[in-house]
């Protein structure tokens, strides 16, 4: 009994495919359709994931603390004064000074991050490097070593090159030298970093003695970030303090502001799609009609001519799933989802080379899933039950 | 045996279009009869021979097919009861185009769960009684008027039913096929089966193979044919 | 050869397309991660704070640590780059 079923489901499953193929065409065009929405859709999540994924990772090594000083509401210098206010708290394995800014370089509209570090020196290894050069002592005169990443030697044409200037706020010209470039493997981080030590990031911005943009802090208990971040705050007035869940909560937030609007304006294309979904199945010509009426008249019953309908609707549907989703997958891989990178990543004279790492989510498959599948069959069985219940005589 | 016993046929009744089919319709088919139901156009030998094939049922009335009553039988028993026991031909044939010879043959198998290979056998004891098995993989557009007929035939016949209903058979056909054709209606004669044909063509109504002719008018038997 | 058949064979012929993808993935992870690691490196030994995906605004190099985000605040032309704050308050 059970075989049998089996196989009037696998006779009626023949049928719907030769039926799927009598109106190749149209099929075609449908299934076409619903693969590039699915693809869109697909293409858009996988992006999004990735991105939270590579946030998620990398984030956890952030600083525990941040620590900036803000005058009227805007970003202003520390000191090495507020630093020493707060190394005495408890529970502060490490407190380092930083200087960091953004150079504009007026001749390609490039902004790179110029980071001064305290304990920058060229003849110590840094990790995430490809190339490493050392200066000897005797051409240190008048240039500042310096780490570069991958966009700043497209944008300055440093292949082959060595030395860069930047222009200090007096317009006189700082030189630096390149001792190291970061891998591409790691441009998700480094893509436009000028790392140098913090007195020639200092001599660069024209900052003063002792001026400082930021501190980073290190706490021995990660129990104990929020207390010391609201103790650090106690002891420097006007400071603005930024904690590590901080950091990795506004990722997650600036990727789904961008990534639920994208969704958002996608989902007006599956609505479109699964209108037309509609008025496809609705629409019974007179040659299906016929063929409707013939086999109700030859013994078929009303289940068994909606059983070939909702076979052909549920090829269509996983197949055009099936391709989308799957070249969704290989358009992130292999192509990094060159489609979607600038929705996502937005407008940028650098564009960081970002290799995209696709994430698989079940709950991104079971979402584009069921917005795309079950609308799609949900559409189709009014207008399949409808054709269903064309009379046996009314071929006679 | 057929019997109908008082049968009434109305269409959109009670509506501006309404359509009164059949008054008072009483008749028996015995088994392995051949019969015969002639009449003009429009005096209700589709809408008789739709109740015969089980298509519908009758408004009031009568009809019990092999003992089986049914009249007031749901359109899915009636569609159970008409797969097993009748097999219709219809005027126009009625095949599905894009199919081939075989598939159109064996389409009423295939809600039955019946495997490929006994489809098949079936199909091809039916082909080569009727000389089409040289066109079995051919689609339905590609077959000669006579080859159709004879897949229409083939088709009705696949669940070895009882009965045959045909609709004007030979409306469609030139003398030599209408002669075929009634060949083919003495060979089921032989096999036991009973056949009910409507048909206004003479070749049919007069062949010596007939064994009675009914005369309808206007929804009405009006007698037998001398 | 039965349609069912072919389809099988065909969704057969996908699910070694999406193994040869796999493949490739499963590959391609191995090297993410190596680079990760060394992302991690980067990140611990310099305090990053952000992941460089554009560069055009400082709200948006550094997402988390740039001052609140006000439109025109760079200058006059500056138009926001995250056009869904028309629709959508900023998470707390």
């Amino acid at each position: 009994m059970a075989f049998s079923n089996l196989n009037r489901h696998r006779n009626i499953l023949d049928y719907a495919l030769g039926s799927l193929w009598r109106n190749r065409f149209k099929n075609t065009g449908v299934f076409l359709v619903f693969s590039v929405v699915i693809f869109m859709i697909a293409s858009f999540r996988l992006v999004t994931s990735s991105l939270d994924n590579a946030a998620e990772q990398l984030l956890t090594a952030v600083p525990d603390i941040t620590v900036q000083k803000m005058t009227a509401g805007r970003q202003d210098v520390l000191r090495y004064q507020d630093m020493a206010e707060i190394e005495e708290l408890f529970g502060i394995r490490d407190l380092k000074p930083r200087i960091w800014g953004y150079y504009f370089d007026e001749l390609n509209g490039a902004n790179y991050t110029v980071i001064g570090d305290l304990s920058f020196d060229d003849r110590q290894q840094m990790p995430g490097l490809s190339i490493v050069y050392r200066l000897d002592d005797g051409s240190r005169q008048g240039v500042s070593p310096a780490v570069i990443g991958q966009s700043v030697i497209n944008s300055k044409n440093l292949t082959g090159r060595h030395t860069f200037s930047l222009f200090r706020p007096d317009l006189s010209l700082k030189s630096f030298y390149v001792t190291g470039a970061f891998t591409e493997s790691t441009s998700l981080v480094t893509s436009d970093l000028i790392v140098t030590g913090i007195e020639a990031a200092a001599d660069l911005f024209g900052m003063g003695d002792g001026e400082l943009t930021d501190l980073v802090v290190s706490v021995g208990n990660p129990t104990e970030i929020d207390t010391i971040a609201k103790k650090i705050s106690e002891r420097i007035p006007g400071s603005r303090v930024i904690t590590k869940k901080q950091i990795q909560k506004t990722y997650r937030a600036a990727f789904g502001w961008r990534s639920g609007l994208g969704l958002v304006c996608l989902l007006g294309s599956v609505g479109a799609f699964i209108i037309l979904a509609w008025d496809k199945a609705s629409g019974l010509s007179e040659e299906q009609r016929r063929e409707v009426g013939i086999l109700k008249a030859v013994g078929w019953q009303t289940a068994d001519v909606m059983s070939v309908r909702f076979w052909e609707s549920v090829v269509i549907s996983i197949l055009s799933f099936t391709a989308g989703y799957t070249v969704a997958w290989a358009h992130v891989l292999w192509f990094d989802g060159f489609l979607f990178r600038p929705i996502l990543l937005g407008w940028s004279v650098l564009r960081p080379p970002l290799t995209l790492f696709p994430i698989f989510r079940l709950a991104d498959l079971m979402l584009i899933f069921s917005i795309s599948i079950l609308p799609y069959l949900a559409a189709t069985v009014m207008p399949a039950w409808r054709s269903a219940l064309v009379r046996p005589d009314s071929i006679v | 045996m057929i019997t109908l016993d008082s049968v009434d046929k109305w269409y959109n009744r009670a509506a501006a279009n309404e359509v009164h089919a059949l008054k008072d319709i009483s008749l028996q088919v015995w088994d392995n009869e051949v019969v015969c139901i002639q009449g003009p156009s429009g005096s209700g030998k589709s809408t008789l021979l739709s109740i015969l094939g089980c298509l519908f049922v009758p408004t009031s009335g009568q009809a019990i097919i092999n003992g089986k009553p049914l009249s007031r039988l749901p359109d899915r028993f009636l569609t159970l009861y008409r797969r097993e026991a009748i097999g219709f031909i219809f005027q126009r044939f009625h095949l599905v185009s894009g199919l081939s010879v075989m598939a159109n043959i064996t389409l009423p198998l295939l809600p039955l769960g019946m495997s490929v290979p006994e489809r098949q056998q079936r199909a091809e004891r039916l082909m080569q009684k009727l000389s089409i098995t040289h066109r079995k993989h051919f689609d339905i557009s590609n077959i000669s008027g006579g080859e159709l007929q004879r897949t229409a035939i083939a088709r009705a016949l696949i669940n070895d039913p009882p009965i045959i209903v045909a609709d004007e058979p030979t409306a469609h056909l030139d003398e030599q096929l209408s002669n075929e054709f009634m060949s083919i209606v003495g060979d089921l004669k032989a096999d036991g089966k009973t056949i009910v044909i409507a048909s206004h063509d003479p070749l049919v109504s007069d062949h010596q193979i007939v064994d009675r002719c009914l005369l309808m008018r206007d929804g009405r038997l009006e007698g037998v044919k001398e | 050869m039965r349609p069912s058949t072919r389809l099988l064979i065909l969704i057969s012929f996908i699910a070694l397309f999406q193994l040869a993808l796999y493949q490739s993935y499963y590959g391609a992870n191995r090297q993410q991660q190596e680079a990760a690691q060394q992302m991690k490196l980067v990140i611990q030994r310099l305090g990053l704070t952000d992941l460089c995906i554009a560069t055009d605004a400082r709200y948006i190099r550094h997402l988390s640590i740039s001052d609140p985000v006000a439109p025109f605040m760079d200058h006059p032309g500056g138009i926001e780059h995250f056009p869904s704050s028309a629709v959508i308050a900023p998470v707390r």
